[in-house]
């Protein structure tokens, strides 16, 4: 328990500027629909019919000029990878950090022990991760109602949770590469994102490729699906993403309990 | 007391080795409680990957070792709680305040350590508001004192602790070990300062490329059977045994661990203008282990 609150405390600033950059940038973008809605009418026909371009935001399946296809299209896509990004941060300097940072010493001589360690670490994510996505739903439903739009909750509530999870996914992979490295590797945190992110967007423009779905957790999480499907979460690709991520968790552990610790 | 339970320390064949790097090889000791015990060697000998091995830093490749009677690998927990451990180069978070690191060491153990951090902070001159990042080396090894014995730990275990501290605080240091240790706790000095183990350890072991070269009392290991030599006149003399070989203007001096009828009879040989035969200085026995 002192360790999580300590890494709650440590990871506070990096938190809130995270949390204040991606909720500013996606609802800016619910602040600027009002205003471009007009305009957009006459181009949402274009914009549903420019194939593997419609098909890899979701616009072939949300009418762009409504505020739920707008938020499935444009800004649950910023929301994803920017808080997909931060996750991965989250993820990939937890355990690693303590040795880049020479802190490791101090940490390990306490009375933690190495599991005590991760699970303190692992539950200061996914409690970072839960407030992050807990935020923005506020955000999100309350920015929605000062522009006198609806959004739907069952499919803001759908599309927050399955956030949450490909999140969490994204974090536990990055932990058990923490686990094993003695550096700090954000670079590697935020390509593994990033390359997970083009992975989606791939599988939605052809056909051949759509099975990369199944390897990326931005599949499931769609802004797009999710409001298009009620709400709901395409199951197959969610359960892989569940067990990445208990994987993820349990290879943490093992590979942190078993290897040598740096000075 | 069995001979077991007397031992704080206990180290058997321990081996750690890093691919084909070299780490510690086939190291054995016994640290008994309530000892100040010295561990010396040059930098680099393995004395930091000995201590990481008894800590559960590193595993090590072979050999064991238990602590207070625990072993270093199944009771690693319990043994951290009954340990104070200060590393070599003292790290900890950039951004907290001395205050804050004391209470997290304090509180990750469940001890209320306030009234014994309050007399550490005070003894050794620690400003506890500042922030860790704006501390020099120094005063982030007395932060790394405090939270090494502010639980009262029944073993110390201290890597080179005074390297980066001003005289004064490294007596207080001292002092401190000194006063812990006749309340009952064992300490272990890591160090390549001879005259601070030949000062407060009774026992010492020295460690040179990775192996045990010698561990016994400092008296012990102090009389080798070395001579310290000075022959005036004489500048050309070369012996086996002959060591710290220093040529002054008028003749030469060394250390001398052989044959005592050679070294005469060779001197015997040359214009011996004068000869003194003394017993060497601790940090000229010293230099021989480290030669």
């Amino acid at each position: 328990m002192t360790l999580y609150k300590h890494e709650l405390k440590l990871n506070r600033g990096s938190f809130v500027i995270w949390l204040v950059g991606v909720l500013a940038m996606s609802t800016g973008c619910i602040f600027l629909f009002p205003l471009i809605d007009d305009s957009m009418a006459d181009m949402s026909d274009a914009f549903a019919s420019m194939g593997g371009f419609s098909a890899a935001f979701g616009m072939d399946k949300l009418p762009i000029t409504t505020l739920e296809g707008f938020f499935g299209t444009e800004i649950g896509t910023i929301f994803a990878l920017g808080s997909g990004m931060y996750a991965a941060l989250l993820g990939i300097s937890a355990l690693s950090k303590e040795e880049s940072g020479h802190t490791a010493e101090f940490l390990h001589t306490l009375t933690l022990g190495r599991c005590g360690i991760v699970t303190g670490k692992l539950l200061a994510i996914l409690t970072y991760l839960a407030l992050f996505d807990l935020a923005a739903f506020g955000v999100f439903a309350g920015s929605a109602a000062l522009i006198g739009e609806t959004l739907s909750m069952k499919c803001l509530v759908g599309y927050i949770l399955a956030q949450f999870a490909a999140q969490t996914e994204l974090a536990s992979v990055c932990l058990a590469l923490s686990a094993y490295s003695k550096r700090s590797s954000l670079g590697v945190g935020l390509g593994i994102a990033l390359v997970l992110y083009v992975l989606d967007i791939v599988a939605r423009i052809t056909e051949q490729a759509e099975f990369l779905k199944y390897f990326t957790p931005f599949s499931y999480s769609n802004a797009t699906d999710v409001f298009v499907n009620d709400g709901s979460v395409e199951t197959v690709p969610l359960c892989i993403g569940l067990c990445v991520t208990v994987i993820g968790i349990l290879t943490a552990y093992f590979i942190y309990k078993k290897r040598d610790i740096a000075a | 007391m069995n001979a077991e339970n007397s031992l704080a320390i206990q180290i058997e064949n321990l081996t750690k080795t890093y691919g084909k790097n070299r780490g510690i090889d086939d190291v054995s000791f016994e640290v008994e409680k309530g000892e100040i015990f010295g561990f010396l060697g040059p930098n680099g000998a393995g004395k930091s990957t000995t201590i990481r091995c008894l800590l559960g830093l590193i595993r090590p490749t072979g050999g064991s070792a238990a602590i207070l009677g625990s072993d270093i690998v199944k009771g690693h927990r319990d043994i951290m709680k009954r340990i104070g451990y200060m590393p070599s180069e003292t790290q900890f978070y950039p951004s907290m305040k001395v205050s804050e690191v004391i209470q997290f060491a304090a509180d990750v153990r469940g001890v209320d350590c306030r009234e014994e951090s309050a007399k550490l902070c005070q003894r050794l001159k620690v400003d506890t508001n500042k922030r860790i990042e704006e501390l020099s080396l120094g005063n982030r090894k007395k932060v790394g004192i405090v939270c090494a014995m502010q639980h009262k730990p029944e073993l110390f275990i201290f890597d080179e602790p005074t390297s980066g501290l001003d005289p004064l605080i490294q007596a207080e240091f001292f002092e401190l070990v000194r006063e812990y240790n006749e309340q009952g706790a064992t300490c272990f000095l890591s160090s390549h300062v001879l005259s601070e183990i030949r000062k407060y350890c009774r026992k010492a072991a020295i460690i040179r490329e990775g192996k045990l070269i010698a561990c016994d009392t400092i008296e012990n290991l102090a009389h080798t059977g070395a001579k310290f030599i000075r022959a005036e006149g004489v500048s050309d003399l070369a012996l086996e045994g002959m060591s710290k070989v220093n040529k002054t203007g008028s003749g030469m001096e060394f250390v001398y661990s052989g044959s005592m009828n050679l070294l005469l009879k060779a001197l015997s040989e040359k214009d011996v203008k004068d000869l003194s035969i003394e017993e060497p200085s601790l940090e000229d026995v010293f230099m021989q282990y480290y030669d």
